[in-house]
């Protein structure tokens, strides 16, 4: 089960650099992806990532509740 | 077993199992940082890191040096999409906030010579859905502003 657990948008020097915080298959394990720069984040793009990145579908990646995109573009 | 009954009949009873004690503590994931600099925007707020998710923050920084004055500009923490209420460097210094916990967070280095300027975030503070650490320039230049937070998600 791949979950996200958390966006991370960080300021350098006039860019913004994504990463984000994924649990494999135990809830206290944890690595960080770094997505890419200046990003415009939307949900799709982040599953799609995610999939990519781990080889499996879309629907396998589980996305919490409580996590929020700052734009509200979800 | 006064009882008669199996151990897991029964919930956790201190007294009951004769535990001289027990360690609850909160569950967190692995602690993690993440650090920005940027330019600040003159007289306009910058967004210098945000989080999605949810966990707690155990601490951070914010400095910013410059070669003029950054005394009135004023670092802003937006918890779970709420800006808590804020202070310049120079109220923090004026005030003397300087002791943990006073405020979300307090001034470390106010130098209005060097035009040197720190504050730290306070170790505590919980967030449901996000924290986004903020700098409002007030001078109208536009002054290097560096970041650092330490924080879990859960």
């Amino acid at each position: 089960m791949i979950e996200l657990r958390g966006i991370i948008e960080v300021a350098d020097n006039g860019h913004t650099v994504v990463e984000l915080v994924v649990t494999e298959n135990r809830s206290d394990k944890y690595k960080r992806h770094r997505m890419g720069v200046d990003i415009k984040l939307n949900r799709g793009k982040i599953i799609t990532f995610l999939a990519f990145v781990y080889g499996v579908p879309p629907g396998d990646i589980v996305w919490p509740e409580h996590i929020e995109l700052k734009t509200g573009a979800l | 077993m006064a009882s008669g009954l199996p151990d897991y009949y029964r919930g956790v009873d201190i007294a009951y199992q004769a535990l001289s004690q027990m360690i609850v503590r909160p569950k967190y994931g692995t602690a993690t940082g993440a650090h920005a600099s940027e330019s600040a925007v003159p007289n306009g707020i910058v967004s210098l890191l945000s989080v999605a998710g949810k966990g707690m923050i155990y601490g951070g920084t914010v400095l910013a040096v410059w070669v003029s004055t950054q005394k009135n500009s004023i670092v802003h923490l937006k918890i779970d999409g709420s800006y808590f209420v804020s202070a310049s460097f120079n109220t923090l210094n004026r005030y003397g906030m300087f002791a943990e916990h006073c405020f979300h967070y307090r001034i470390m280095k106010f130098d209005d010579v060097s035009f040197e300027y720190a504050v730290a975030i306070m170790y505590g503070i919980t967030f449901e859905t996000s924290f986004e650490v903020l700098y409002q320039e007030r001078h109208g230049v536009a002054a290097t502003v560096e970041a650092l937070a330490l924080y879990a998600l859960v």
